[in-house]
């Protein structure tokens, strides 16, 4: 499947195509450039996907890896960026395949996290907070895998449906179905937390 | 006249303004009169509002260090993939799209069947005496192996399973 979204972006392309022949060039500067690029993106939908930090950040390394051998071999047929979120998702999946996410203690607290809370709220909003925020990542858990994928790529990730079409390589219309259904199944779990 | 309620799949994709401008219009005029439909609307809403309010993670600082050093590990020893590929690549095997590639592509499928034929034939023959035996799971390709193994050398290896 073509990817038409992302890619027509003729700034992105460029990026993308001088990104690779520096890397084809033996350029050490380029992976690291890629890196810091979308470590973030990477490490965070690794993150939500599988409900563990420590996961998050070996996922995080291994998507790298692949990323790093697999790289001489991208032509281009997406933007760099689809391609990045296809092959964390895939490696996500062989790795996290149908066990149950191990979720880790809550840490409020976590250094690496952009708070959206107010930094001004008191220390009862805030616990609120971060209890809504602890019930919020258990009720995504227990979401059914390809339902959690989509809402993350579109609710976290912010894709279009087009691009989440791309990354999963499916039909607009199932992304729509497993967003819907997806988003259904977390409210029900919101409603009625276990 | 009755109308028949939006289905979620609508509801959803007309939340996030992925639906053409006809298909909107159809919706908004249906929400207007449907209380029932601008419920669902509403949960489903909120399922993605909450989703949305969740803090992005960062990446801890050490973590790029320990990707480095796997980076450089990579360098020095490429993955069996590349081992295969890489020759191949060198020799333009693989983008001759003429019957040289076809036919070292048969080849190789012959080598890897006459491969699994003689892994059977071993399984039939049964167990081999004065060696260990040692099962593995093939993870990715659902397929069991029997490894035997005579201290720390392999001796032979069985093809015993296959999962669906």
């Amino acid at each position: 499947m073509m990817d038409v979204s992302t890619p027509l972006v003729p700034e992105l392309l460029l990026r993308d195509a001088r990104l690779l022949k520096r890397h084809q060039y033996g350029d050490p500067c380029a992976f690291e450039e890629i890196y810091s690029t979308f470590s973030g993106m990477v490490y965070n939908l690794a993150l939500r996907l599988s409900g563990s930090r420590e996961d998050a950040q070996d996922l995080t390394q291994e998507v790298f890896l692949r990323i790093f051998r697999g790289l001489g071999r991208f032509r281009g047929g997406s933007s760099l960026k689809t391609w990045i979120y296809r092959v964390s998702i895939n490696h996500c999946r062989s790795r996290l395949g149908r066990r149950r996410l191990r979720l880790e203690p809550f840490e409020p607290s976590e250094p690496n996290c952009r708070p959206l809370a107010d930094p001004c709220r008191g220390p009862e909003d805030q616990t609120l907070q971060n209890e809504a925020e602890r019930t919020l990542i258990e009720a995504l858990a227990r979401v059914d895998a390809v339902y959690r994928e989509a809402l993350v790529l579109r609710d976290i990730e912010e894709l279009s449906y087009e691009e989440i079409a791309n990354v999963l390589r499916v039909r607009i219309g199932t992304v729509r179905s497993r967003i819907a259904r997806g988003r259904e199944q977390l409210r029900r779990l919101l409603e009625r937390p276990r | 006249m009755k109308h028949p309620h939006l289905s979620n799949d609508t509801l959803s994709a007309y939340l996030d303004g992925e639906v053409s401008p006809r298909v909107a219009q159809d919706v908004a005029s249906h929400l207007f009169h449907c209380g029932f439909c601008v419920e669902r609307l509403e949960s489903l809403g909120k399922a993605s509002k909450v989703l949305r309010a969740l803090p992005r993670a960062e990446p801890p600082a050490a973590l790029g260090q320990s990707v480095r050093q796997r980076m450089s590990t990579a360098e020095a020893q490429p993955g069996l993939f590349d081992r295969i590929l890489e020759p191949l690549l060198a020799l333009r095997l693989v983008s001759l799209p003429t019957p040289l590639g076809l036919g070292v592509a048969g080849l190789l499928m012959l080598v890897t069947l006459g491969y699994g034929m003689r892994i059977r034939s071993l399984s039939a023959a049964g167990a081999v005496a004065g060696v260990r035996p040692e099962a593995v799971e093939s993870v990715g390709s659902a397929v069991t192996w029997m490894v035997l193994r005579s201290g720390d050398r392999i001796v032979d290896v069985y093809r015993i399973g296959a999962g669906g």
